[in-house]
């Protein structure tokens, strides 16, 4: 249980902010990552099945972060 | 103990094989994990080595003392139970979930469900600790049915832990890389990792194997690695 | 032995006769036998080789040969290595390189390990063991010492968790200005006492070997308290040593001694002053962390980021706008502009198929502050990052910077360093780029932080953020010098702003790419300094407190380092040539105040820069550079209005390998006379009044140190071949990669350019030259795929090429490598703590690289002389003992 509690992936999402967290204090936490909001719209926009479902529930969905 | 359901949002996106790396990623760190198979396909089995021959399972049984002749050990030490080949309906599923209480087992065991895709989770016996993981594509349909689901989980009052998780994504397709970044970004309920697809977990079953055991060193191998420090930190345990 | 022989050989068989009478047959025949073969064999002459077997026949009386044989030949070659072969051609020479070896090992313990002991042996241990235990006495004191000293120091820290230091400096007494002021001037009455009163010869020694052993034990105790008494001492050491060259060392009687020595005197004065401003800018580095930002990015003010070019390719700036655009910053909040200019069309499309703002103007008065000082009428953000062209960001540049902003209004700048992923010119000619710190590395990794504490921090002109609100106020960038960026700063500073440094490398680019570029850089900073001097002295004015004054102070002086250097290459030739007196003392006095106040300053700064600059490096840069700085430091101290800004070139190449003989003209002249001035020196020992050979023998150390620095210096001026088109970045972050039959691999990344990329994986990876495979990588959560070739395998290495990526990849790949937030956070891990010796041994290592390289490159006719020089030393080297060869049991 224990090798595995803290284990991360080495491969793909082992962060780039952590290391700078680990090296200079701070936490990983305390890092932003920035939602490319207009990137979203763009891709909304681009395909229409998408656009059709945002459409549709653009009251009832609130864009958040759960994780 | 820690209740896994894992299923698909629709059918076919490889649901049984991510049960079956799991169980094998978790007793490599030397829990004790119990795979059972809820899908009347009955092919859990395939990945742990089961005989071909051997299709008798759980619901051929209808005391549960019979179904523990039905379990199963696979060479890594997995236990295994796999479905059988009678018919059954949602609360025999329901029955046989109730029961794996009984199994007397150690505290920290895993219990890992391979759930099919189109079982209504509001006819499981969920409890607040139960972590469901339904499996997604990266492709349209999945996201029509993501929005679906997120709807039908607010109206509903799910107790237990849901989370999405995208299986078999490729980033080289344009479309897969587009969906998921919007995802990420905007989905609630998004696990923040994904499992590459990999021919592996293809070959691992022809193979009959886990893709853990065939290729220790692709990417899928980290990948479930991932997944399951991940559903530890998220354990109840 | 038949007699047909006889008849064939008729001397052969008489001595094989005669011998029968005194010898059994064995005998005779084992001596005929030897004697063949070292006639024939051997080519011994008939004599010796007549005598031989006799010899050895003789001594097999007495030894047994056959045993000890094959051992003593592997004795001699393991234990004399450079006996030339055959031993019997060079009789004399090895005889001679013999003994010297046989002294060497009976002092030296050097014994290979052997499993057999005889009492011979055992008798030669107890003899080690004598000498080690005596050794091992003196290291028990040394260590006993260093205890004590610990042990007196962490009593102190006991009282306080919170630093003592700090404390101190808190309490409620100094709110009292009569007490704060009073404590002061007795502070200062107390040094003055120490660094004046006169010392006989003896206490003078007395009082410096106690200074010494203090600072000796305190080498092992750590911390910040043990820096700050070394400080002290080394204060205290260096003012007396300068109260005594000023008192008692000025030769009065001879003008021509006294005009030197007064040169000399303000060069050291000139060293002092540099060595105490130093001290105090770096006494206690701030080391300022990240602050987080509020979790509601709708609170984040907005930034522009300017990338000014002027000349440089498409191909430099490119990079470098990808990147700033993709700064995790609100998008919104984000402007990126490139302020170009050399109004070249190409680059405005570029921006404008990017999405970035292109702005150039009518003139380009006042280069970069001009252009930047044009490009804030048109741009409206909160604050304005600064990236010259060829500086990469990291993706975190902005969240580890902005914190400091929004913490403190007051402050108005925030500067990371800028780190070069290429090698610099004295890197590369030296090819020792990441083995030693760098020049730069003291700057930001030490004096920035330093000046950060006494809120004194340079603006270095790219990868900082700043104020428009503190630019408007001070009516935008500096643009009187050539300097703009320090300039700017010292203005926001003037006018109460505040100033912060954080040392997180959040940006990089390539260094200058020749010597005669990176000296034209230096020119232009000590120009501009000279300039501010002259225009906007930091020293008047008001604004500024003591401490910033200093600090600025100290920059500025740093950059006259031209003369005093000169001076210090040139002292010793004084006496050597002129017998002038520079240094009006006895030898002993020189001995006593000299030799220990160097060492004592030389160990406390190895202590204080010790990660960031290697001991004597310094002098080697300084002195590459004295000369050339010299002039328009000069001139600008004079005339501050002269002289224009010129771009440092960047990004070019050095086709092939050449020697600069421009650039190290006025090296080899100082070479050449320091040397001339060691055979003058020799030779007045021998000749000479025997009353001066104490201060000779001094003044020829100095001129050999001063030819080491000299030709570490000269060495530099040897451009090395630049290969690589796009340079090869070091890495080391995970990735993975998926081949064309749907298997992933997971690998490392272990360097990247911007159109290829190297990994190494684990395991067999069966990837064939050409093959097609898809990289993989990720910037947080995200995944970014990129198709590659192979274009070379071997073993676990993979070379990958990049070609043809669309923009929008272009830009992920960028945001995968060069920007990635933790991308140059190694490059201050990788050294070591200075160790002197070390450090020396490396500066003569490059210094005699520098002496071959002017050897190698010297002009034709010279090289028969060259020639012959070389080989006497290489001759009168083989004489000195070398280290028995090891052989491992399983040879």
């Amino acid at each position: 249980m224990n090798s595995l509690t803290y284990k991360d992936s080495q491969t793909l999402t082992s962060s780039d902010i952590e290391n700078l967290a680990l090296r200079f204090g701070g936490k990983r936490e305390d890092y932003i990552e920035i939602v490319n909001k207009q990137k979203n719209i763009q891709t909304i926009n681009k395909y229409a099945l998408l656009k059709e479902i945002n459409n549709e529930l653009n009251a009832a969905i609130n864009p958040c972060h759960s994780e | 103990m820690q209740r896994i359901f894992v299923k698909g949002i629709k059918g076919g996106l490889g649901s049984t094989s991510v049960v079956a790396n799991l169980a094998c990623v978790l007793k490599k760190s030397h829990v004790n994990v119990i795979a059972i198979d809820l899908d009347p396909k009955s092919d859990l089995g395939l990945h742990f080595g089961l005989p071909w021959k051997s299709t008798k399972g759980w619901s051929n049984e209808v005391n549960f003392e019979d179904v523990l002749l039905h379990f199963h050990q696979d060479s890594d030490g997995v236990i295994f139970l796999p479905f059988g080949d009678i018919n059954v309906d949602q609360n025999d599923i329901a029955h046989i979930v109730n029961n794996c209480k009984k199994l007397d087992c150690p505290q920290n065991s895993w219990f890992l469900f391979d759930c099919p895709s189109y079982i209504d989770l509001a006819h499981l016996p969920l409890e607040p600790n139960d972590i469901v993981i339904e499996l997604i594509n990266c492709d349209a349909t999945c996201h029509s049915l993501i929005y679906k689901r997120l709807k039908k989980l607010k109206s509903t009052d799910s107790s237990w832990k849901h989370y999405f998780l995208v299986n078999r994504y490729n980033s080289a397709s344009v479309l897969e890389f587009d969906l998921f970044s919007l995802w990420q970004s905007t989905l609630p309920l998004m696990a923040p990792f994904f499992i590459n697809s990999d021919e592996v977990i293809k070959e691992s079953t022809a193979y009959r194997n886990v893709a853990l055991n065939c290729a220790p060193y692709s990417i899928a191998n980290d990948d479930f690695e991932t997944l399951a420090g991940w559903l530890v930190s998220k354990a109840a345990l | 032995m038949s007699f047909t022989i006889f008849y064939n050989r008729p001397i052969h068989s008489t001595l094989y006769i005669l011998l029968s009478i005194l010898f059994t047959d064995k005998l005779v025949r084992y001596i005929l036998f030897k004697f063949h073969s070292y006639f024939n064999q051997h080519k011994v002459n008939v004599i010796e080789a007549f005598l031989m077997p006799f010899i050895t026949l003789f001594s097999s009386l007495f030894i047994n040969i056959k045993k000890n044989k094959l051992d003593f030949e592997l004795v001699l070659y393991s234990y004399y290595p450079h006996l030339r072969l055959p031993y019997r051609t060079y009789v004399y020479s090895n005889i001679i390189r013999f003994i010297i070896q046989s002294l060497f090992l009976m002092f030296f313990k050097n014994r290979l390990k052997e499993s057999s002991y005889s009492i011979k042996e055992t008798a030669v241990d107890y003899f080690y063991n004598r000498v080690s235990y005596v050794l091992r006495q003196l290291r028990w004191f040394d260590l006993k010492l260093g205890k004590l000293i610990r042990r007196l120091l962490s009593k102190n820290k006991k009282a306080p968790k919170k630093s003592a230091f700090k404390a101190m400096s808190e309490a409620r007494i100094w709110q009292n200005k009569l007490i704060k002021y009073l404590t002061l001037a007795f502070i200062f009455f107390l040094l003055a006492i120490f660094i004046t009163i006169p010392f006989s010869l003896e206490a003078q020694a007395v009082f410096i070997s106690f200074i010494l052993i203090v600072a000796y034990a305190l080498k092992r105790v750590k911390g910040q308290m043990a820096t700050i008494v070394m400080i002290t001492l080394s204060v205290t050491t260096s003012s007396r040593y300068l109260w005594w060259r000023y008192t008692e060392t000025l030769n009065w009687g001879d003008p021509v001694a006294l005009t030197l020595g007064a040169g000399l005197l303000l060069a050291e004065t000139y060293a002092w002053l540099v060595l105490i401003l130093g001290f105090f800018q770096t006494i206690n580095p701030l080391e300022r962390k990240p602050i987080p930002l509020p979790k509601n990015t709708d609170l984040w003010p907005t930034v522009d980021v300017y990338i000014p070019t002027y000349n440089e390719p498409l191909s430099v700036v490119k990079p470098t706008t990808l990147a700033a655009l993709s700064i995790d910053w609100p998008a919104d909040k984000l402007n990126v502009y490139i302020l170009d200019d050399g109004k070249r069309p190409e680059f405005g499309e570029f921006a404008k198929e990017v999405g970035v703002g292109y702005l150039t103007r009518p003139d380009n008065n006042h280069a970069k502050a001009g252009n930047m000082n044009s490009a804030m009428r048109y741009t409206d953000g909160e604050y304005i990052a600064i990236f010259d062209c060829d500086h990469v960001p990291a993706r975190s540049f902005l969240q580890m910077t902005m914190g400091q902003f929004l913490k403190d209004s007051k402050v108005c700048l925030v500067q990371t360093p800028h780190h070069f992923f290429s090698a610099d010119p004295f890197e590369r000619n030296l090819n020792n780029h990441s083995q030693i710190p760098n020049e730069n590395m003291l700057f930001y990794g030490l004096i920035q932080d330093g000046n950060d504490m006494w809120d004194a921090t340079f603006f270095c002109g790219s990868c900082a953020v700043l104020k428009r609100e503190a630019l408007e106020d001070i009516g935008g960038f500096a643009f009187e010098t050539v300097t703009e960026d320090a300039h700017t700063a010292l203005r926001m500073q003037r006018a109460g702003y505040k100033t912060a440094y954080i040392n997180i490398p959040q940006a990089a680019g390539l260094a200058t790419d020749s010597l005669s570029a990176h000296i034209g850089q230096r020119i232009r900073w000590a120009r501009g300094m000279a300039q501010i001097f002259r225009l906007d002295n930091p020293l008047m004015g008001k604004g500024l407190s003591v401490p910033q004054r200093l600090c600025y102070i100290n920059a500025m002086l740093h950059f006259l380092s031209g003369i005093p250097r000169i001076v210090f290459l040139t002292a010793p030739l004084a006496l050597i040539y002129f017998n002038a007196y520079i240094i009006y003392a006895p030898f002993l006095a020189i001995f006593i105040y000299v030799v220990p106040t160097l060492i004592q300053i030389k160990a406390t700064n190895s202590r204080i820069q010790g990660k960031y600059r290697y001991s004597f490096w310094g002098e080697v840069y300084e002195s590459v550079l004295a000369w050339y700085i010299l002039k328009p430091t000069t001139v600008a101290l004079f005339n501050p209005n002269k002289g224009k800004f010129n771009v440092t070139e960047k990004g070019g190449l050095n086709d092939e390998e050449h020697y600069d003989w421009g650039i190290s003209k006025p090296y080899l002249i100082l070479l050449i006379i320091n040397l001339l001035s060691i055979l003058v020196g020799v030779s007045r020992l021998v000749l000479g009044d025997p009353s001066q050979i104490g201060v000779l023998i001094i003044s020829m150390g100095w001129a050999i140190y001063n030819i080491i620095i000299l030709g570490a210096a000269v060495a530099v001026a040897a451009e090395a071949r630049q290969v690589r088109h796009s340079h090869r970045i070091k890495a080391n972050f995970p990735a993975g990669i998926r081949l064309a039959n749907g298997h992933t691999l997971k690998v490392k990344i272990t360097d990247y350019s911007d159109n290829g990329v190297g990994i190494e994986t684990e395991h067999a990876h069966l990837c064939r030259v050409n093959d097609k495979i898809e990289l993989l990588m990720s910037r947080g959560n995200k995944q970014f795929s990129f198709t590659t070739h192979v274009c070379n395998t071997r073993k676990k290495q993979i070379g990958l090429t990049i070609k043809d990526l669309s923009l929008e990849k272009q830009r992920a790949f960028i945001q995968c490598t060069f920007s990635r937030a933790d991308a140059w956070l190694d490059w201050q891990n990788n050294f070591r703590h200075d160790r002197p010796s070390y450090s020396f041994k490396e500066v003569q290592k490059t210094s005699l690289r520098g002496f071959s390289n002017l050897l190698f490159h010297a002009p034709r006719p010279l090289q028969p002389i060259i020639k012959f020089m070389t080989n006497i030393v290489i001759y009168v080297n083989s004489f000195t003992p070398k280290k028995p060869i090891v052989h491992n049991n399983y040879d």
